[in-house]
C-alpha cells in the first residue's frame, strides 16, 4: 500500500526546472532513498513532500488524502502534514536545551505534560543521550546534536520520516555508526522513511528501495541489488558502486557461430548470454571491479596481457588498475594481493556479469 | 475557479510571509509611494501660492511653471544654482575630510598597537550618537563675531581676535562641523571591514614579494573598497541632505544649501518650487547610490566572506606612539570635551558674552520666571515646556524604536523568506525609499496628506501620532536593513523544522525567530532611538505647542536668540542619548552602529 504518492510533481524556479514531472509511490513502512548528484532535484522533492517547497504543478497524496493539488484546490501546510523531518544542519534551536528542543513541538500538539515527559525519557534512551537533558546544542558534539535531532523527530511519533542528508556533516567513523542506528531504528519503529543522499554507499546500505535521480527526473527506482547489478542506464552504472564500474567501448562480432565483444585490448567470448543484436556497431560494455578475475599471465597468452598500473591495498580488499592500450580496468581483489606494479596479468570475465549499453542513448541493451 | 480561490486562500493562510508582504505593500504604498507621487504631482500643478505670480493660473491645473521657475528663470541662480553648488561643495568637502579622518582612525585602532584602544574607541564614536548640529552650536560659542550674531564668542571676547565672517558662518564652519560628525560613520564601517580582513592575506602578499605600498594598494584597498563605497554614499547623501547645521551656520549669512532653501520655500508656502528642489536632492541621492552599486555591487561579497580573520597582526607604532596618542587626546578634547564644557559653561552665564566669574548664575537651570531675563522663560528644570518636550522626545524615541525594530524584523522576515521573488525585491526597495526623501519636504507632504482625514485615517494635524508615524517611516530604511541582516543570520531550517512539528507561526516567531535575532533587534532599536531623538528637519513643521520635542524646542530658542536655553536643552538631549546608549548596551551585547551599513 502506498503511503505517499507523487503524481507528475514538478518544480520550476523561473526558467530552471528542478524537478520534472516525477511519479513515485512510497510503500508503507519502507525505507526509500532518493539518490543523485547535487542539483538533481532530490532535496527539492523531499521538501515538496514536507510542504516546505510549493510544487509548480502536480499532485501529492498521503494515505490517499490530498496534500497538494492546485486543480483540487488543496494546500496542506507543513504544520498540518504530521511528518518528521531531519535537516542536514540538524536545525536544533541554539537557544534551547535538549529537553526544550524536543518538547516544543509536542506542546503544540496538545499532548499532556506527563506523556511528554515519558516520551522525552523514552527517546533520549533510544538515542543514548540520558543525562544530556539540560545541555545546549553548542555544548554537544556533532554526533550528539545529530542524535538530538533524531530524538526530536522520533518523539513526535509521526509515521513518516523525511531525512535530508542527515549524516553528511558527520565524520566517517560516526557516519558508519549512525547508519546502523538509523537502520535499527527504522526496523523498530516501522515508520515510512524517505531519505535523501548523494552517497551511494549510504543508499545501498540503508534502503529497501533506491530512487536514482538526475536532472530532475527519476532514472531508476528499484531495490539496491537491482540498481547495483542491473543499472538501467550509463548514468546509474557510473554513479553507483565504488570503484566505479569499468566501461569498455567496442563492437560485437560473430566468428565461427560464436559472439564476441571486441576492442583493441580485449576479445571476450559471450557464451551463454543473449547477446545484443547490434552486430558490428559501437557498444559499451560495463563490468564491476569484483566481477573480473585475474591470473598471472602465461607466456602463450602474453598477447592479451594487461599491465598493472597501480596496486591499492586497503586491508579487506585491494584495488588494482590494469592498462592495455586505451582500455583501463579496475579490479577488486579480497584481502592483500601479491600483484606488483608493472606485472603482466591476464583477465577473465564471466559473460553474464557484463551489461551492454547503447553509446548514443546510454540505455541498457538487453 | 472556486477551487483556485480555495487553493490560494489555503496557501495564504499557511504562508505568513505572503500575508505580511501583502500587508507591507498596502501600507507602504499608502505611506511612501502615495506621498512621493503627491510630491511629483504638486510640482506639475499650480498651487495657491502661485496664483498671484502666474496670470490666469487655475489652482490644480497642469503646468511646467515650477520647473521653469526653478531651472530657467531669473530666479534660477538664487533658487537652484547657488544652493546646488553650495550643497555639492559642502557634501564633497565633508565627505573627503570625514572619510580620510575616519579611515585613518579606523586603521589606527584596528591595525596598530595603540594603547587604551577600548577607551579611545568608545570616545571616538560619541559624535555618531549626538546630533551633528551640537558641534555647530559649540562652534558659534567660539567663533561668533558681533557683526552678524549680535553676541561675541570666546575668541573675540577673550583673545580680542577679530574673527572673520568666513570663519564664524557659512561654508567653512559648516564643512568642519559636519566632517567632525560624519567621520564616525566611515570610522565604524571601516573598522568593521578592517577587522574582517585576515592579515594572512597581506602576509601572503609580502611573501609574494610585494612592497608595503603595493600591498596596501593591491590587496588591502580592494578589500575595504565596499566599506569605503558605503561610507562615501552615506556621507555624501547625508551631508547634502542635512538641515540643522547649515541652518544654524548658514542662514544668518544667507548661505543656502538645498535643504535650507527647501525649508525657506516651505515656510513661504511655496510648495511647488520646494518640491522641485526636493526631487533634485532625491535624484542626486539615487545617483550616488546607484553609482556605488555599479562599481562595488559585485565585489561586495568578499568582505563578508570570512568573518573570522581575527589574526590581524598589529603594526608597531614605535616612536610615533606618544605623538599619535597626544594628537588623539587633543582631537578628543577639541571635538568632544571642549564643546561640551563650553555648552555647559554658557548655560551658567547671565550675559551670553561675559566670561567673568561674577557673571555666573544658576538662573537658567533653576531660576523662576523673570521678565528681565530671556523673555521670562523659567529655568530649564522648572520649565514646563522643557519637561513636556523631554517627555515627548523620550516617548517618541521609545515608541519609534520598538515599532521600528518589530517592523524591521517583519520586513526582514518577508524579504528573506520570499528571497528571489519580485515581491521581496519590491518590499526591500520601497522600505529603503524614505532614505532619499529630504525630511523637510517629506513632512510637508505628510502635513498636507494627513491634516484632513484621509481614507480610514482620521485627521492628525498637530498630533503626536503624526510625528510618530513620520519618524517611523523615515527610519524604515535602517530598521529594514538591520532586520534583513538579522534574518539572514538565522538559518531557514530552524523555522522550517518548527513548522513541520506543527508549531503555529506566532509561536515560532516569539520563541524561535525573535530570540535568535535579539542582538540585531536591540541594535536596531538603539539606532532608531538615537535618530528619533535627534530628528529636527523631519518634525519641525509638524510640532504643535503641546507636541514639541527637545530638538524643535532648541531650534525655537535659537530663533529667539536665547543662547543659554538652547545650550541647556541640548545638554539634556545629549545626556538622554548617552544614557540610553549605556542602558541598552548593558542589556544587550551590541555594538554602536552595527546597522548603519547601507549595503
Amino acid at each position: 500500500m502506498s503511503k505517499i504518492s507523487l503524481k507528475n510533481l514538478t518544480k520550476k524556479y523561473g526558467s530552471v526546472t528542478a524537478v520534472n514531472g516525477i511519479n513515485l509511490d512510497v510503500i508503507e513502512g519502507e525505507f526509500l532513498t532518493l539518490l543523485g548528484p547535487s542539483g538533481c532535484g532530490k532535496t527539492t522533492t523531499l521538501r515538496m513532500i514536507a510542504g516546505l517547497e510549493e510544487p509548480t504543478s502536480g499532485e501529492l497524496y498521503s494515505d490517499k488524502k490530498v496534500l497538494f493539488s492546485k486543480e483540487k484546490g488543496v494546500y496542506v501546510p507543513p504544520e498540518m502534514r504530521n511528518l518528521g523531518f531531519m535537516f542536514q544542519s540538524y536545525a536544533l534551536w541554539p537557544h534551547m536545551n535538549v529537553t526544550r528542543n524536543i518538547t516544543l513541538g509536542l506542546e503544540s500538539k496538545k499532548i499532556p505534560s506527563s506523556e511528554i515527559k515519558n516520551r522525552v525519557n523514552d527517546v533520549l534512551n533510544k538515542v543514548q543521550l540520558n543525562g544530556y537533558e539540560d545541555r545546549y546544542p553548542s555544548e554537544l558534539s556533532g554526533g550528539q546534536q545529530q542524535r538530538v535531532a533524531l530524538a526530536r523527530m522520533v518523539a513526535a511519533k509521526s509515521d513518516i520520516f523525511l531525512m535530508d542528508e542527515p549524516l553528511s556533516n558527520l565524520d566517517a567513523m560516526l557516519r558508519i555508526d549512525m547508519r546502523s542506528e538509523l537502520k535499527h531504528l527504522h526496523n523498530e519503529l516501522g515508520a515510512t522513511t524517505v531519505y535523501v543522499t548523494h552517497d551511494q554507499v549510504e543508499a545501498l546500505t540503508l534502503s529497501d528501495r533506491i530512487v536514482v535521480m538526475n536532472n530532475g527526473k527519476i532514472q531508476q527506482c528499484d531495490t539496491p541489488e537491482a540498481i547495483y547489478k542491473k543499472p538501467q542506464n550509463l548514468f546509474i552504472a557510473k554513479f553507483v558502486g565504488s570503484p566505479p564500474i569499468n566501461l569498455m567501448k567496442g563492437i560485437i562480432v560473430k566468428e565461427d557461430n560464436s559472439l564476441f565483444f571486441k576492442n583493441e585490448a580485449i576479445k571476450l567470448e559471450l557464451k551463454g548470454v543473449t547477446a545484443p543484436e547490434t552486430e558490428n556497431s559501437e557498444i559499451i560494455a560495463a563490468v564491476r571491479a569484483e566481477d573480473i578475475a585475474v591470473s598471472p599471465s602465461s607466456s602463450e597468452k602474453q598477447s592479451e596481457a594487461f599491465n598493472v598500473y597501480s596496486v591499492l591495498p586497503a586491508g579487506s580488499e585491494t584495488i588494482i588498475t590494469l592498462q592495455r592500450g586505451d582500455t583501463e580496468l579496475a579490479v577488486k581483489l579480497s584481502g592483500f594481493s601479491s600483484t606488483k606494479m608493472n606485472d603482466s596479468i591476464s583477465i577473465k570475465i564471466r559473460p553474464e556479469k557484463i551489461s551492454f549499453f547503447n553509446p548514443k542513448t546510454e540505455e541498457l541493451i538487453l | 475557479m472556486s477551487k483556485t480561490l480555495k487553493f490560494y486562500r489555503a496557501k495564504l493562510k499557511s504562508k505568513p510571509e505572503l500575508t505580511l508582504s501583502i500587508f507591507f505593500i498596502i501600507v507602504f504604498s499608502f505611506l511612501i509611494v502615495v506621498p512621493f507621487l503627491k510630491m511629483i504631482h504638486t510640482t506639475f500643478t499650480y498651487q495657491s501660492y502661485d496664483l498671484r505670480l502666474a496670470r490666469g493660473a487655475v489652482q490644480g491645473a497642469f503646468t511646467w511653471f515650477h520647473y521653469q521657475r526653478v531651472f530657467a528663470s531669473d530666479l534660477t541662480k538664487s533658487f537652484f544654482i547657488t544652493p546646488l553648488l553650495n550643497s555639492i561643495g559642502v557634501g564633497f568637502s565633508v565627505t573627503i575630510i570625514a572619510m580620510i579622518l575616519g579611515s585613518l582612525l579606523a586603521w589606527l585602532f584596528v591595525r596598530t598597537d595603540i594603547p587604551h584602544r577600548k577607551f579611545f574607541q568608545t570616545v571616538i564614536v560619541v559624535p555618531y550618537m549626538i546630533p551633528s548640529w551640537v558641534i555647530a552650536l559649540a562652534w558659534q560659542l567660539f567663533f561668533q563675531n558681533t557683526r552678524i550674531g549680535g553676541q561675541s564668542g570666546v575668541l573675540s571676547t577673550f583673545f580680542h581676535i577679530d574673527v572673520p565672517d568666513w570663519l564664524s558662518y557659512g561654508f567653512v564652519p559648516i564643512v568642519i562641523c559636519l566632517a567632525l560628525h560624519y567621520y564616525s560613520y566611515t570610522f565604524l564601517l571601516m573598522s568593521g571591514a578592517l577587522q574582517t580582513i585576515d592579515s594572512e592575506l597581506e602576509e601572503a602578499g609580502s611573501i609574494a614579494g610585494l612592497k608595503r605600498r603595493e600591498i596596501l594598494r593591491k590587496i588591502t584597498f580592494p578589500l575595504v573598497l565596499p566599506a569605503l563605497g558605503s561610507s562615501f554614499v552615506l556621507t555624501v547623501t547625508r551631508s547634502m541632505g542635512t538641515f540643522g547645521t547649515p541652518a544654524l551656520l548658514g542662514l544668518p549669512v544667507r548661505f543656502f544649501t538645498i535643504p535650507t532653501q527647501i525649508y525657506a520655500m516651505i515656510n513661504a508656502r511655496n510648495m511647488g518650487d520646494s518640491f522641485v528642489l526636493a526631487l533634485v536632492l532625491i535624484v542626486m541621492a539615487i545617483t550616488a547610490i546607484s553609482i556605488n552599486n555599479k562599481i562595488i555591487g559585485v565585489r561586495k561579497s568578499f568582505v563578508t566572506m570570512k568573518g573570522k580573520g581575527f589574526r590581524a597582526k598589529p603594526m608597531e607604532l614605535g616612536k610615533a606612539k606618544p605623538v599619535l596618542v597626544t594628537l588623539l587626546i587633543v582631537f578628543i578634547i577639541m571635538i568632544i570635551v571642549l564643546p561640551i564644557i563650553m555648552l555647559t559653561w554658557s548655560t551658567f552665564m547671565l550675559l551670553p558674552d561675559n566670561y567673568s566669574f561674577s557673571n555666573l548664575t544658576s538662573h537658567f537651570w533653576v531660576g523662576k520666571s523673570d521678565a528681565m531675563i530671556s523673555s521670562g522663560e523659567p529655568g530649564i528644570f522648572l520649565n514646563r515646556g522643557v519637561l513636556r518636550a523631554t517627555l515627548n522626545s523620550v516617548k517618541l524615541g521609545v515608541l519609534a524604536s520598538i515599532v521600528n525594530a518589530f517592523l524591521g524584523l517583519l520586513i526582514g522576515y518577508s524579504v528573506v523568506k520570499n528571497r528571489g521573488t519580485r515581491i521581496s525585491k519590491l518590499i526591500e526597495g520601497v522600505a529603503f525609499a524614505p532614505y532619499v526623501f529630504p525630511g523637510i519636504a517629506f513632512s510637508a507632504i505628510y502635513l498636507g496628506m494627513f491634516s484632513k482625514s484621509f481614507g480610514p485615517i482620521p485627521a492628525m494635524y498637530g498630533t503626536f501620532a503624526l510625528i510618530l508615524l513620520i519618524v517611523i517611516v523615515k527610519n524604515l530604511p535602517f530598521s529594514s536593513r538591520s532586520g534583513i541582516a538579522a534574518m539572514l543570520q538565522v538559518d531557514k531550517s530552524l523555522e522550517e523544522t518548527a513548522s513541520i512539528q506543527g508549531i503555529p507561526w506566532l509561536k515560532r516567531f516569539r520563541l524561535i525567530i525573535l530570540p535568535l535575532c535579539k542582538s540585531g533587534f536591540v541594535s536596531g532599536m538603539l539606532l532608531t532611538f538615537i535618530t528619533a531623538m535627534r530628528e529636527l528637519s523631519l518634525v519641525i513643521l509638524l510640532v504643535a505647542p503641546n507636541t514639541g520635542l527637545l530638538t524643535t524646542m532648541i531650534f525655537s530658542y535659537k530663533t529667539q536668540e536665547q543662547t543659554q536655553h538652547v545650550n541647556g536643552v541640548t545638554l539634556i538631549l545629549l545626556v538622554i542619548i548617552i544614557l540610553a546608549n549605556i542602558i541598552i548596551k548593558k542589556f544587550a551585547n551590541t555594538k554602536t552602529g552595527q546597522s548603519i551599513n547601507l549595503g
